[in-house]
């Protein structure tokens, strides 16, 4: 009996593709769909890849039509601060609890894989989201929405000039837990003097949930 | 059972004794005494705690940048701490004990 040349790559082919299901197979009933390993590099690839691919075409080679102006850079740094990051960072390194235990981890944006991104690409990223991963999608088709995105465009571009100060004002605007608010007002009456001298005053107890 | 309990009542101790530091990272007090590379502040819960002040560490007054100069003996203030506990990041100067 001969096989045609066509048949035998299909079947090849079609052993590759089997076996790389069986790994993945044994993978997932392994370890399930647990976000404690660093993704492969051919995860990484891939997945840089499908996101390059999947933005849609007419944002991908669109220029900021933004003008960067100090009022825009301020407003996009406040709103970075409160929605992003407590994922990303303020200096959007990614070094943080939430980002660090995402799958795959949040980027550190300085560098050239965001970098290198087109203003549309990271645009779409901000508007859009990315499925599979922790980054929601924050547009919602108005035009309002779709200024903050293109500000946070400029800010991300920027991460790299960000000063101590920059990110010390940041950090007053992030989210904070009613814990967290508590502990503000009570660093702030006691700097002003108007809490009781240490001695008198034991500290009250806050919430053990440490993360 | 008694060991598991000591072991609970160790846990508790050590906790308490780090919330009344103010939590891990964050030191509230009056400064006792400065010089250029420590500081010791009266925490409030009465402990006194030496602080380390490198060329990294910097300083707030009224939400202002402020200098290691601006750290007197007296004044209260509020310390970001390192991971190592000792070391300063952000010292925050408030008003002067009477």
């Amino acid at each position: 009996m001969t096989v045609s040349k066509s048949a035998r790559y299909a079947l090849v082919g079609a052993l590759a593709l089997l076996a790389i299901a069986a790994v993945l197979f044994v993978r997932l009933t392994r370890y399930g769909l647990s976000t404690h390993d660093e993704p492969t590099k051919a995860e990484v690839v891939l997945a840089g890849a499908l996101r390059r691919w999947a933005s849609p075409a007419d944002l991908r080679d669109k220029k900021n039509p933004l003008p960067a102006s100090p009022e825009v850079l301020v407003e996009a740094r406040s709103h970075f601060a409160d929605h992003c990051a407590v994922c990303h960072g303020n200096d959007g390194k990614g070094q943080t609890v939430f980002g660090q235990k995402l799958f795959p981890r949040a980027p550190d944006m300085t560098l050239d894989a965001t970098q290198s991104l087109s203003d549309g690409e990271l645009f779409a990223v901000i508007e859009n989201g990315i499925r599979l991963t922790g980054m929601p999608g924050w547009g919602d088709g108005t035009a309002q929405t779709a200024r903050g995105s293109w500000g946070l465009v400029h800010f991300v571009r920027n991460l790299s000039k960000l000063s101590e100060a920059d990110l010390r004002e940041m950090e007053k605007m992030n989210p904070m837990t009613a814990a967290q608010f508590e502990q503000m007002r009570e660093e702030e009456a006691f700097l002003a003097g108007e809490a009781e001298p240490p001695e008198s005053k034991p500290r009250s107890p806050r919430s053990p949930h440490g993360h | 059972m008694r060991t598991l309990a000591l072991l609970f009542l160790i846990v508790l101790l050590a906790s308490s004794t780090a919330l009344a530091h103010g939590g891990p990272g964050n030191l509230l007090g009056i400064v006792k005494e400065v010089d250029e590379n420590h500081m010791v502040v009266a925490a409030r819960d009465g402990h006194e705690v030496t602080v380390q002040l490198t060329e990294k560490t910097s300083y707030e007054k009224a939400s202002k940048p402020a200098g290691r100069q601006d750290v007197v003996s007296g004044a209260r203030v509020s310390v970001k701490l390192e991971k190592d506990g000792k070391t300063a990041v952000i010292v925050k100067i408030g008003s002067q004990t009477r």
